[in-house]
């Protein structure tokens, strides 16, 4: 309550002050007086944004540089309609439009760029205040398990991933079936659910691991020297060997 | 730096004069209207005072608005203000004191303004009778007091250029004389002194160099370079003054300045002269009629920075601290101690002022240079040698570098980094900003890290007119694509003193070493319009072409015009005539083997325009690039673009007949003269931000009648069909279909460009600078003059958003993030090596550069891609499909037993 009648009284001095400095009457036609635009920028304790703050009036036509307390003062202005807005890198505040008519009167209202003519009407002096931060960022995608689950391509591998522990589960119940009663057709049909399954590719594309074996495996055993292989290689044919010869055992 | 506050650009932010205090300054600013004190510790206001009355006739006169700022000499906490017809008091705490105004006529002009400690004096001259009035204001209430007025014989432009005032004097010279005019400061006191001292030749300057109420020093300087030093005491208990002229020798081109201390007796004086690369100075102290105890220091600069254009001398806390500022814009901090001079600060201010800005790519690393080798060759067989042979040599230096990082292991690091950053990169992503500034100073910038590569400053230099703005023509002579042949840009620049002459200077991008071969200094005719050929003649190198006042058009170095310019493609040139306001094109006949150097335009069109106006062109990026001939649009039908390459905006500016200011934009075909777009937009203000680029226009204004910053936008086709498939033409009877709509801009505009890609496959984003300090970067789509009013699926399909009247901003779009950038008055977009990725810089009072990605980035991984893991998923398969494999043939063989 008390700030409001402080306010008011402000205010009251304010006028005081306008309507006085446009009383002095120029003494030629050719003198326009000028007035003066007041206001604050509100900001929360302990934050120091004011050293970026800079008040344009009119995209900087006339511009302003705030107090200690965050009030300001831009003079020097003839009447007529101007947009008050205060600018800062680390703040959003919203501008306000300042109509000062030919005998000083000053009123504030919202800045309307569609409807330039509807008046809403602000109190006067201004009073900025910050709600929101800037952000200038996007955020950066992340892996997220939900998002590569979600995406269509992945569909398929669900559905297969669902579905093969049912089939084998199927296949089993199969077999069982087919060690009771070795029944010819149903043999049958599981192997072209087998087919169906895993398709045989093999006559058509063959397995890189098998082209692998063969070509570079496979053929440099019979043709290379040894000590033209490399050690790895010898490695892993010495390997071989051995798995060859449990196996034979 | 601790802080900065940014004032207006226009004339109210125009610093007058700045008065230190212990704890703020208090700084004059629009000629005399305004007052406001900030604070040193952090840069805010305290109080701000303006005056309350001005003008609305602009003035006319000769004598341009004349503003007089002093601080009362008896009471250093009152400043005086004297702006044309207004004289206004403040104190330092930031009260008006009074304010009254003196009325003026053109006959009458309020000049000087001298303060005692009681009255406020003001001279006005009165050119009817050539007198000067003398009126004396009571320093308390600005009542006028009583005035004399004593003879006059300067008129009030030479009052203001040849006479100065300190104390009660007003000093003024008259060729060869100085007349020292003492004004009386009391009541009963009235007769005008006037005392004379005579010099040697015409005096050029008086300057006050120090004043106090009790003594003062000025300076004279003659016009045949001799320069002399008076000194003046106050006479006990009177308003008159003692002179006595200082025993010192000077340099022609010295400055002098004088700085006091609580602790120094007396004055200490200094001098202060440019010797090329080379700081002389002497420092004296004032003894009654003698210098004593001259200590001279010197300092050697980095570079050459021309004259000294300002000086001050200052002792602060036994620290002797020289500033100055240099013809180049150069800030100079030098503090001077007894064991010599040291350079303290420099600052190259001069960035802040660009006017020009071209870039050029980094040249080849050797390695490039050698794969480009690689395919040079012609002939099998010698293609064959080549690849061997480079292939050979990059084995060999592989393992020259193995062994060098064995037997050196990091130290030369720091060298070879350095080295690395002159080399282009694999995506051409870094490169050498040339930028030319209004004071002479030519600087390469590197883009990766702004440091700056090499400075060239040109003493005599100033810029052409380019309409309402300087501009000074910056080219490529050769560019950096010839690796055999090191890179050449050319600034063609007039004489500081003779304007008609026109200076040539040609250095390599990188080094910012002269090629005085293709320098000069000395063109034989009047330049109007420079522009660079269209094909290289020696050299790789391309030649500038001249069109001389008589409309004659010149090479230089002189080559035959058969071989600078096709003449396969006719050339067509325009100029424009300012008397007449019109636009003449010239046709230029080129016969194959005529040897001729210069030779005659051919006039071919004209439009002129009458009642309005030209104030500024606009021509495309010449790196500007089609991709696509036409849009596909939902209908699978395809709309032809019309992208004619001649096209220039020009915006006039002009009256109606019913007193409404209006402001027109033209297509103009600079080949055949016609106009394909006009556009008039009443009740707008300039200046009008354009860019034009493939087959649209996108322009903004100010709109008076709404009070708000708009943006039209406006697209050229020639419809289903095309014209010409191949090529394009002026003379092809086409007429565009225009499409045009109009924005509302959230903010003000101080610059626009567009982006700009290797290709132009990438979509173009609007860049735009706007005065709150941000940096926007718009996409096009949001202002395709297609935009439809209702939504139908067709456009869906197309791609096209729903016509909104308002741009909207995301804090997203601001590429400029903190980093708040102002008054920035152009912005240079370049294409890179990816297409996805255009490159900006942004200058003004800031410099700003980054890298956009109008389509994001299509052709590159993230910064923040995975490669371990993508590299071990691999592994992991690999190995993975082997294990499984060797599982399964034992599952098979197990079977096989079964």
């Amino acid at each position: 309550m008390n700030i409001l009648i402080l306010w008011c009284l402000f205010y009251s001095i304010l006028t005081g002050i306008t309507t006085s400095s446009s009383s002095s009457p120029p003494s030629s036609s050719n003198k326009i007086p000028l007035y003066t635009i007041e206001g604050q920028v509100v900001f929360p304790l302990g934050e120091n944004v004011l050293d970026n703050i800079r008040i344009l009036v009119d995209e900087g036509l006339y511009i302003g540089i705030p107090r200690v307390d965050g009030t300001f003062v831009v003079s020097g202005i003839p009447s007529g309609s101007y947009i008050v807005s205060v600018n800062s890198p680390f703040h959003i505040f919203e501008p306000a439009r300042v109509d000062i008519n030919t005998k000083g009167k000053i009123r504030a209202r919202a800045v309307n760029f569609i409807e330039p003519g509807k008046v809403v009407t602000m109190k006067y002096p201004l009073r900025f205040e910050s709600h929101t931060k800037p952000n200038y960022f996007q955020k950066r995608e992340e892996y997220n398990l939900i998002d590569i689950l979600s995406n269509p391509t992945f569909f398929p591998i669900i559905l297969a991933v669902i579905s093969i522990p049912l089939i084998l589960i199927f296949l089993k119940q199969q077999q069982a079936m087919q060690n009771m009663q070795d029944a010819p057709e149903i043999q049958d049909t599981v192997q072209r659910l087998n087919n169906f399954i895993q398709p045989n590719y093999n006559n058509n594309f063959p397995d890189i691991i098998d082209w692998l074996i063969t070509h570079v495996g496979g053929a440099r055993r019979i043709r290379s020297p040894p000590e033209e292989t490399t050690d790895s290689d010898s490695k892993q044919k010495r390997k071989k060997f051995k798995r060859a010869k449990n196996q034979t055992d | 730096m601790r802080w900065r506050k940014v004032f207006e650009t226009n004339e109210y932010g125009k610093i007058d004069r700045i008065i230190w205090y212990d704890q703020e300054s208090v700084i004059i600013s629009g000629q005399g209207r305004r007052a406001r004190s900030l604070r040193y510790a952090d840069g805010l206001e305290v109080w701000q005072l303006a005056a309350t009355t001005t003008n609305t006739n602009s003035n006319q006169d000769t004598v341009a608005k004349h503003c007089q700022v002093i601080k009362n000499r008896y009471d250093p906490g009152t400043i005086h203000i004297l702006s044309d017809d207004l004289l206004w008091s403040v104190s330092s705490y930031g009260e008006m004191l009074w304010s009254i105004e003196i009325p003026i006529k053109s006959t009458l002009k309020n000049l000087f303004l001298l303060s005692t400690s009681q009255y406020v004096i003001v001279g006005s001259l009165d050119s009817n009778s050539n007198q000067l009035q003398v009126t004396y204001y009571s320093k308390q209430d600005g009542q006028q007091a009583f005035s004399s007025s004593l003879p006059w014989s300067f008129n009030a432009k030479d009052s203001l250029n040849k006479c100065s005032t300190m104390n009660n004097l007003i000093l003024c010279s008259n060729n060869e004389e100085l007349s020292i005019i003492t004004i009386p400061t009391t009541t009963d006191d009235t007769n005008v002194k006037t005392r004379h001292i005579k010099a040697s030749s015409k005096i050029e300057q008086i300057r006050i160099l120090y004043e106090s109420t009790t003594r003062s020093v000025i300076l004279i300087k003659s016009d045949n370079g001799e320069t002399k030093i008076y000194q003046f005491n106050k006479k006990e208990s009177t308003s008159e003054w003692d002179f006595n002229e200082l025993n010192i020798q000077m340099k022609s081109n010295s400055f002098i300045s004088i700085a006091t201390d609580k602790n120094l007796a007396g004055q200490q004086i200094l001098e202060a002269s440019a010797n090329d690369q080379k700081l002389n100075f002497h420092v004296s102290t004032i003894n009654e009629q003698t210098l004593t105890n001259t200590r001279s220091y010197s300092v050697e600069l980095p570079e050459n920075m021309g004259e000294i254009e300002y000086l001050a001398y200052s002792v602060v806390k036994n620290t002797q601290l020289v500033t100055l500022r240099m013809q180049d814009g150069s800030l100079l901090v030098i503090k001077l101690a007894d064991n010599g001079a040291e350079l303290i600060l420099h600052r190259d201010e001069a960035l802040s002022s660009i006017i020009s800005v071209e870039t050029f790519d980094l040249s080849l690393s050797i390695t490039q240079m050698r794969i480009e080798e690689e395919f040079g060759g012609t002939g099998m067989f010698s293609m064959f040698t080549k690849r061997i042979s480079s292939q050979v040599s990059q084995l060999i230096s592989f393992f020259l570098r193995l062994l060098d990082l064995f037997t050196h292991g990091n130290r030369n690091r720091d060298y070879l980094d350095k080295q690395a950053a002159l080399v282009r990169d694999e995506f051409n992503l870094n490169k050498i900003l040339i930028v030319v500034t209004s004071v002479g100073k030519v600087f390469g910038i590197l883009t990766q890290s702004g440091g700056i590569l090499w400075k060239n400053f040109f003493p005599n230099f100033a810029p052409f007119e380019h309409f309402n703005a300087v501009h000074v023509p910056l080219f490529h002579i050769r560019s950096a694509a010839h690796y055999t042949h090191e890179p050449l840009a050319s600034i063609v620049y007039r004489d500081r003193n003779s304007l008609h002459d026109t200076h040539i200077r040609t250095f390599n991008p990188y080094t910012g070493d002269l090629e005085n071969n293709l320098t000069t200094s000395s063109l034989p005719y009047h330049v109007k319009r420079v522009f660079l050929s269209t094909q290289a003649v020696d050299e790789f190198c391309k030649v500038l072409l001249f069109v001389d006042t008589n409309n004659k058009i010149h090479t230089y170095p002189s080559v035959p015009l058969s071989r600078a310019l096709s003449t396969t493609i006719p050339t067509y040139i325009y100029l424009f005539d300012k008397s007449e306001q019109a636009f003449v094109g010239y046709y230029l006949s080129i016969d194959e083997n005529d040897q001729k150097t210069s030779t005659n335009l051919k006039e071919v069109w004209r439009v002129s325009f009458q009642n309005e106006e030209v104030i500024n062109i606009h021509t495309r990026l010449s790196s500007d690039r089609v991709h696509s001939a036409g849009i596909v649009l939902g209908d699978r039908s395809v709309l032809y673009k019309y992208t004619n390459p001649n096209l220039i905006a020009v915006v006039t500016e002009g009256i109606d007949y019913q007193k409404v200011p209006f402001v027109n934009i033209y297509l103009l075909d600079t080949v055949t003269g016609s106009v394909k777009l006009s556009h008039t937009h009443k009740r707008v203000k300039s200046p009008v931000h354009i860019v034009l680029s493939e087959n649209w226009i996108v322009y903004t204004y100010y709109n008076q009648r709404y009070r708000r910053y708009e943006a039209v936008s406006s697209s050229l086709f020639e419809g289903e069909a095309q014209y010409n498939y191949s090529t394009f033409s002026s003379f092809d009877p086409i007429e565009p279909v225009i499409q045009s709509k109009a924005y509302i801009l959230p903010y003000g505009v101080n610059a626009i460009q567009v982006t700009t890609t290797e290709k132009g496959i990438t979509s173009r984003d609007i860049i735009m600078a706007t005065p709150n300090g941000m940096l926007i970067e718009i996409p096009w789509i949001l202002f395709d003059p297609r935009r439809p009013l209702d939504l139908t699926p067709m456009d869906r399909e197309e791609g096209l958003i729903m016509y909104t009247p308002e741009i909207m901003v995301n804090f997203e779009s601001v590429i400029n993030y903190y980093k708040y950038v102002y008054n920035i008055r152009g912005i240079h977009t370049v294409a890179t090596g990816l297409e996805s990725t255009s490159i900006v810089f942004a200058y003004g009072l800031d410099l700003f550069f980054t890298r956009v990605f109008p389509s994001r980035i299509f052709d590159q991984l993230k910064d923040d891609f995975d490669f371990m893991i993508i590299g071990w998923s691999t592994v992991a398969f690999v190995v993975g499909s082997f294990v499984a494999k060797r599982f399964a043939s034992i599952h098979q063989t197990k079977k096989a037993w079964k």
